[in-house]
């Protein structure tokens, strides 16, 4: 009942079907495989500058070691290649609008204790962890955002870190006024520092 | 009277022109945040239905291969009594294996089930070329093909519902919610499909270019499968 209007002679789609494959493997083996899995069978991938431009591996490594470190938490020998507990007390400041990313360098499960707070002003923060992959090309950037909050005036809790790398905040101060975030932790972290990125415009 | 059905799917397009980029930009906003979905999902429990209505539409309006099928579905369907059936027919289909699927726990390989998907745009690009009609004569019914179809495209609903580690607390309303969205999703679509062979058809050019657009349409049908079996491959192997 739905093809009552074509009118297609006999030949037509086997061989439609047969260009249809065609263009989608000569597609398929120039472009989409080299951007997507990094499989550049032509070189043609290389040549446009798209190979390995979605990742797409990197990303499944990370999820590989992210997966690999929490069965390797586990197990509890694994806790003695952390360096000794350290303490952070320390008072931010963020002018209006202002913004700044507080950093520990942690190894893979290593605990932290924190907590923030900035009195009764409003700011954004948000917990995240980054680190560098060695993908094909060279070094990438892994991103991993563990905890947002839109509009706050504090948080604590605790977390593992499920790779090594950098985790720690941004925050933006949301107010027309300079304002204190008072940063106290306690963790197995290697050091720490905060950048001050300027107001955001 | 034709001035008045413009007026009208002027404003039909405008609707769905808006919806369209709403979703649009919450799906792009959602993917800067980097998995911020799934982050939320897994740091609450208990029965979600706004979020999981939401993330059902967001799959299937940003999920390529559905649409295609779906293009490839009514493409000759110029009734809308006749797209109501076939639609409903696929909506049957996949929300049978998405909740089976789910609450039977299957965890069916990703990449293959899209592969499959992927072949389901091939075989109905096929049939719009008359493929079947002209060498498998008396093949199976295109309703039964459709509702067929739909129950691989719900096991790759199922996936990517899994994929999002849904909590057992309040799953049932969860998964319930997540296939409401799909359905929502796929009415936003269809409007949106139903409306660009609407104006398409109504041009001398649509005639002669069918074959042209279910050829392309066979195309990327091809792409979708070479795409997910090459992450079977090698992702998975």
């Amino acid at each position: 009942m739905s093809n009552e209007n074509v009118r297609v002679p006999k030949d037509k789609s086997i061989r439609n079907t047969g260009i249809a494959a065609l263009i989608a493997i000569v597609l398929l083996l120039t472009i989409i495989l080299p951007a997507e899995y990094d499989i550049d069978p032509t070189g043609v991938g290389s040549v446009l500058g798209i190979r390995g431009l979605s990742h797409q591996a990197a990303v499944e490594n990370v999820n590989a070691e992210i997966e690999e470190n929490a069965m390797a938490a586990a197990s509890p020998l694994h806790i003695n290649h952390q360096p000794p507990l350290k303490f952070v007390d320390v008072d931010l400041v963020l002018e209006p609008y202002g913004q700044g990313e507080f950093k520990l360098k942690m190894q893979a499960n290593a605990r932290l204790s924190y907590l923030w707070h900035s009195g009764t002003d409003l700011v954004y923060a948000d917990l995240h962890g980054h680190t560098l992959v060695v993908g094909e090309d060279g070094e990438e950037e892994i991103v991993v955002r563990y905890l947002e909050t839109q509009e706050g005036t504090g948080e604590s809790g605790q977390f593992d870190t499920p790779f090594g790398g950098d985790h720690g905040w941004y925050f933006l101060n949301l107010e027309t006024r300079p304002i204190n975030i008072r940063v106290q932790i306690s963790g197995n972290f290697d050091s720490h520092e905060y950048i001050d990125i300027g107001p955001q415009i | 009277m034709i001035r008045r059905l413009g007026n009208i799917n002027g404003l039909l397009l405008a609707v769905t022109l808006l919806s369209f980029s709403l979703l649009f930009a919450l799906n792009v906003s959602a993917h800067k945040i980097g998995g911020g979905d799934q982050a939320f999902l897994e740091q609450s429990s208990g029965a979600q239905v706004i979020p999981y209505i939401y993330l059902g539409a967001k799959h299937m309006v940003t999920g390529f291969d559905h649409l295609l099928y779906l293009a490839g579905v009514i493409f000759f369907l110029v009734r809308i009594r006749d797209v109501a059936v076939f639609v409903s027919l696929f909506a049957l289909g996949h929300s049978i294996t998405l909740l089976w699927g789910v609450l039977a726990g299957w965890h069916v390989n990703p990449y293959l089930v899209d592969s499959i998907i992927g072949l389901s745009v091939v075989y109905k690009a096929f049939e719009n070329l008359g493929g079947f009609r002209a060498y498998f004569n008396s093949w199976l019914d295109t309703r039964v093909a459709v509702f067929l179809f739909g129950l691989v495209h719900g096991l790759g609903l199922a996936t990517k519902l899994q994929d999002l580690k849904i909590s057992q607390d309040g799953l049932i309303a969860n998964m319930i919610s997540f296939n409401v969205g799909v359905e929502l999703g796929q009415l936003v679509a269809l409007t949106f499909l139903i409306m660009v062979f609407g104006l398409l058809r109504r041009s001398n050019q649509f005639q002669r270019n069918t074959i042209l657009a279910n050829t392309v349409l066979m195309m990327t049908g091809f792409v979708l499968v070479g795409y997910q079996l090459t992450g079977y491959l090698v992702l998975q192997g």
